[in-house]
């Protein structure tokens, strides 16, 4: 196997250079933050090319901001400082809490970043996808005056790929506020309860007064090499008054003849058939929780 | 990039040297000796390798070891306050049996101590929490959480009472 042998752990306050040396040394130079993922994939093999490893942990991007009509959070806040800030419980981005806790051990939480889950960009993630459903958008540095704000949406190009050049890190994820009568929700099936995800699915909705669906976005991870929007999925509920049995169906219908990303842990045919439960439990409380508000 | 870094481990100061892809735990055991902290899996799969960091446990297999510069690591070495006394938690696994063959145990006693160390009370589902990341292939858990439950006793009682 290839090993991971880097030179040189940038590790300094200095955007600017930071950012130089990353487009200077292209591949052979990668972002690091936590690290959890990162030591994983070199352990695997799977970056014997980089040479450099840049700490983006010194440039003070570890920060969550509640603004007027936003949250922003800083790409470095780890995982756990960010369930703990409490914001993701709020009405509206419920799925952030939700996937939150069920990102696990403890362990990886303290240590993992909120830019780390987002720009890793594989399949067995769990913030993206509720991320997604949140509406959020990313802004990116490639120098310490030049930005570009981006929608997550359009972030990712594939498994490992995404739209960040060489040089460009992601600064901060923003999610608009969400109005009173917006619920969300997430949920997933791993092998165990610690375990990256086989499926999972977010979901942000309002109801209308009479608690019929009056908008719906759903997003999934796990199925697919990047996280996807459930258009059908979404389509088939629309205007309806929801329950167990017409969501369970719903899914059944929208994923029954796709082809889903196998894996070790789950062929194809194994996530159509746990798929469509995964949904429905997920829209069902983002709804009972629309309900309630 | 100092090829250095200076680490508080146990209340203790150390300098060592280090290289640009150096985790914590290769640096606790073959730089410090301290080989409490065990390597399991090296990827952040089993907690083997847990320790303490400013109070939060981490997986010192995956943590780069230049960000624990200036942060109190605490590893299963340090649990006890003097050398030959252990301490509470110690005490607890070994007179519960928490332990068969002990290679997951330094990890799980650093996981236990986060844990009680902010929840002296802890329910079945708190300690499956605190848990979750440090797998044992021989007691099955029931015993560990035993242990748990009665160093959590013992430690409430010795708590200073109010006046």
């Amino acid at each position: 196997m290839a090993v991971f042998r880097p030179k040189e752990f940038l590790f300094t306050e200095d955007k600017e250079e930071s950012l130089r040396r990353l487009k200077v040394e292209g591949k052979r130079a990668r972002a690091i933050a936590g690290g959890t993922g990162f030591y994983e994939l070199a352990r695997r093999g799977y970056i014997p090319e980089v040479k450099q490893l840049v700490s983006l942990m010194k440039l003070g991007l570890d920060y969550v901001q509640d603004k007027p009509s936003s949250l922003v959070i800083g790409a470095t806040t780890r995982l756990q400082d960010l369930l703990d800030s409490g914001f993701c419980d709020r009405h509206g981005l419920e799925a952030l809490g939700d996937a939150l806790r069920e990102i696990r051990p403890v362990q990886v939480r303290n240590v993992a970043t909120v830019g780390g889950e987002v720009c890793i960009s594989v399949p067995i993630v769990d913030l993206p996808t509720s991320l997604l459903a949140c509406e959020a958008s990313l802004t990116i540095l490639s120098s310490a005056q030049a930005e570009r704000t981006l929608k997550l949406e359009e972030f990712y190009v594939d498994a490992f790929l995404t739209k960040l050049k060489y040089g460009e890190i992601v600064k901060e994820v923003t999610i608009p506020k969400k109005s009173p009568t917006q619920s969300s929700a997430f949920a997933k099936l791993g092998r165990t309860a610690y375990d990256f995800n086989l499926v999972n699915a977010a979901a942000s909705l309002t109801i209308r007064k009479d608690g019929k669906l009056e908008s719906i976005r759903v997003f999934l991870g796990g199925i697919k090499r990047v996280p996807i929007r459930a258009v059908s999925f979404a389509n088939r509920i629309q205007g309806k008054q929801l329950d167990e049995k017409l969501l369970l169906q719903a899914a059944v219908d929208s994923f029954e003849k796709e082809k889903l990303l196998p894996s070790v842990h789950g062929s194809s045919e194994y996530k159509i058939a746990v798929l469509p439960v995964v949904l429905r439990d997920c829209v069902m409380k983002a709804y009972l929780r629309a309900k309630t508000n | 990039m100092p090829d250095s870094v200076t680490l508080q481990v146990n209340g203790r100061e150390e300098t060592v040297r280090v290289k640009p892809y150096d985790t914590l735990s290769r640096v606790l055991r073959d730089e410090l000796g301290m080989t409490g902290t065990k390597r399991g899996c090296d990827y952040g799969g089993c907690g083997a390798c847990t320790v303490s960091l400013d109070g939060k446990a981490i997986y010192s297999c995956m943590y780069p070891v230049q960000y624990a510069e200036g942060k109190k690591i605490l590893t299963v070495e340090g649990l006890a306050e003097r050398n030959e006394v252990l301490s509470q938690i110690q005490e607890s696994f070994l007179n519960n049996g928490g332990l068969q063959c002990g290679y997951c145990t330094a990890g799980i006693m650093i996981s236990t101590k986060c844990l009680l160390d902010k929840n002296l009370n802890p329910t079945v589902l708190d300690i499956q929490e605190a848990l979750a990341g440090n797998i044992c292939r021989c007691t099955g858990y029931g015993r560990v959480l035993e242990s748990i439950f009665a160093a959590a006793k013992v430690l409430r009682e010795t708590l200073p009472k109010a006046p």
